[in-house]
């Protein structure tokens, strides 16, 4: 009949519809068990949110995202980084020549064998990797002679740091000449009111 | 500006070495102006000595703000004034940004300034430039110090200066040691050290990195840092005693007791309010964040080896009321130090003893006070007067800033009155509330609060005295 047979295949679109949609949430299901950088990154805490609230992330496990800033110091088999994650560690002050604020990040310590995969550090002129680490964070860890810090086993590098060598000078060099040539100016007239004090 | 000028060019910061060109360049021409314009060969009176000093503050605060502004690193002006202002007074508050991606140069500038205003403009000009003048003491005096280590102000200035490189020598290598220790490279670990010394010894409290002593997580750093603190807090007289053999003063010297009294107070306070919160975990971290916190305070450094906002989020109030209190009395007189200084609180509590006996003893009995520093002297009612009127002042400034703040920003009272201290204390230690974001109004307050800490008010309440003269045409 063709009216079964319509309605036979309307059932089979139906079917074939629900078991794609079973199979998608599956796969949404497994990916968001699934551990990982790109998983961690969405749920990444800030540097502001731990210090504003230690009891609540105290001894929990927790990501956290930042730009490598100023050197590796190492302890052994461990090493301590400093990551900040303020405005300055996607848009370098330098680069865009934009003021977002001052600059916050965190402590983090962990395994010498994770922090050596930093290959450039933030500095005058250079933006630092941008990292991702998770681990465990302490309000006040008596290992670490009580320090707000963030105690990391995983470290992954998200983006790699670039020299920043840009400049805008602007008419400094203008304002300089002007300045030196006043100064010569001055320097000139002293001169002559002195000689004519002594003479 | 000579020196962070030739290491930016060392290190091939063109940009910044531009700065710091514009900036002597700056400060010939303004040097220049005022010496063909305002020279007189008059000796200078007692009033227009203190004026001097005063305006020189504000004129070195502006000059040394320009290789700042241009730095890209200050939303304003005024932001750049105030640090050189926090700079030269060794106060240590800032509002730069994106400090951690600052060159080299203009970071040491920071330092530098600290190195400069905690011995002193005055006493570099007298140190470098002056031979020998009747007009020195006056400068001298207008800077905040109250005696003469030598019999001659310039010898005196002189022996400040040959005290600090010596100390600048023997602590930056300490500091460079612990830095090493700590896992910083060779040559950024010296930059450091000797950045860290000078913001320390001057009790400034600047830092290279934007995490302050936190950076280094090093207990060894740690405690060099508070050896430097402790060396900037004594004062120049106890120094020379110690340096020409009479190491006895250390023991007898009533400041340097009172400071181990004091010290011990509002430390104890500190770690009996941590330790009630369960704040800190053991004693090392106790000594780590409590104690280093105090000294800092105490000493008007404002090294930090916690987070700012952990004042707020979990220091609880008595521990909080410690580090104020520490912050408040300051370390010596003539010293680096900021705030009201060890021997006003001693004089101040020997002569609320003095008056109980008074009302106790009968009328007839004759009552004499004395106290030791560098000789014994007696407590008259002059010295108690100069002591109480100065003591007030801080005390006044302090509580009139935190109104002030209060007024014009969403903060607590705590929090103004934290922050105020350690801005007219010349301290330097924040829990947050000075932040590039602040009202204009509270900047000035800061900027007005460190200049008159720092020049003890004297020479400032000269200034305003000079200037109404000068409005009504006296």
């Amino acid at each position: 009949m063709p009216g079964t047979r319509s309605s036979t295949g309307t059932g089979r679109a139906v079917a074939a519809a629900a078991a794609l949609l079973m199979t998608g949430c599956c796969l949404l299901l497994a990916w968001s068990l699934l551990p990982g950088p790109a998983r961690a990154a969405g749920r990444t805490v800030s540097s502001t949110e731990l210090i504003e609230h230690p009891d609540k992330y105290n001894g929990r496990r927790v990501a956290y995202e930042g730009e490598a800033i100023g050197e590796i110091l190492r302890r052994g088999d461990n090493a301590w980084l400093t990551l900040n994650d303020d405005p300055y560690r996607h848009r370098p002050r330098r680069e865009y020549q934009e003021l977002k604020g001052g600059n916050s990040g965190i402590g983090v310590y962990g395994p010498y064998a994770e922090a050596s995969r930093i290959t450039r550090l933030g500095s005058y002129d250079s933006l630092g990797d941008l990292v991702l680490v998770e681990g465990t964070f302490f309000k006040a860890n008596p290992e670490q002679g009580g320090d707000l810090m963030i105690e990391f086993d995983t470290l992954t590098v998200l983006r790699k740091g670039h020299a920043v060598n840009r400049n805008h000078i602007g008419a400094k060099p203008v304002v300089a000449a002007a300045l030196l040539l006043a100064s010569a100016a001055l320097a000139w007239m002293w001169w002559r009111s002195r000689k004519r004090l002594v003479g | 500006m000579s020196i962070p000028l030739v290491m930016s060019l060392a290190l091939k910061e063109w940009v910044p070495a531009l700065d710091l060109f514009i900036g002597m360049l700056s400060c010939f021409v303004f040097g220049a102006v005022t010496r063909l314009t305002c020279r007189t060969d008059e000796t200078a009176s007692w009033l227009v000595g203190m004026v001097t000093v005063a305006l020189a503050w504000l004129a070195a605060m502006v000059m040394g703000a320009i290789p700042l502004m241009l730095s890209g690193h200050f939303g304003s002006f005024l932001d750049a004034c105030f640090d050189t202002m926090s700079g030269l007074a060794t106060t240590g508050l800032t509002l730069i940004q994106d400090l951690d991606h600052l060159a080299y140069g203009t970071n040491f500038w920071r330092h530098l300034l600290m190195f400069l205003g905690g011995q002193g403009i005055v006493v570099v000009v007298l140190t470098f430039f002056v031979s020998g003048s009747s007009r020195a003491v006056e400068l001298y005096l207008g800077e905040g110090r109250d005696e003469r280590i030598l019999p001659n102000v310039v010898s005196t200035a002189r022996f400040i200066w040959v005290v600090s490189l010596v100390y600048l020598v023997i602590g930056s290598l300490v500091l460079w040691v612990t830095a090493l220790q700590a896992g910083m490279p060779p040559a950024k670990g010296l930059f450091h050290a000797v950045s860290i010394f000078m913001a320390g010894y001057d009790t400034g409290g600047f830092t290279p990195m934007s995490q302050s002593i936190i950076f280094y997580h090093s207990l060894w750093f740690e405690c060099a840092t508070m050896l430097v603190m402790f060396l900037g807090m004594i004062n120049f007289a106890v120094h020379y005693a110690a340096w020409t053999g009479n190491r006895r003063e250390l023991a007898k010297n009533v400041e340097i007791r009172t400071l181990g009294v004091t010290i011990l107070l509002t430390t104890s306070l500190a770690v009996i309010g941590l330790a009630h919160l369960g704040v800190l975990p053991d004693a090392v971290a106790l000594f780590r964040k409590g104690f280093y916190q105090i000294i800092s305070g105490h000493s008007g450094t404002g090294f930090q080896t916690i987070y700012g906002r952990q004042f707020i989020t979990q220091w609880g109030s008595l521990a909080l009321f410690a580090t104020i209190i520490a912050m408040g009395l300051g370390g010596s007189a003539s010293s680096t130090s900021g705030g009201i200084k060890a021997i006003r609180v001693h004089i101040s509590a020997r002569s609320i003893w003095l008056e109980a006996k008074r009302l106790i003893l009968p009328p007839s009995s004759v009552i004499s006070e004395k106290y030791h520093h560098i000789r014994e002297r007696t407590i008259t009612h002059d010295l108690v007067r100069g002591v109480l009127i100065v003591t007030g002042c801080y005390i006044i400034a302090y509580l009139a800033g935190a109104l002030v703040i209060t007024m014009f920003s969403d903060y607590s009272l705590t929090q103004a009155l934290f922050e105020s201290t350690s801005a007219c204390g010349n301290v330097g230690l924040s829990c947050g509330l000075t932040n590039p974001a602040m009202p204009s109004t509270v900047k000035v307050v800061f900027i007005i609060q460190m200049w008159a800490g720092r020049l003890e008010f004297i020479s400032v309440f000269m200034l305003i005295g000079f200037l109404v003269a000068l409005a009504r045409g006296k």
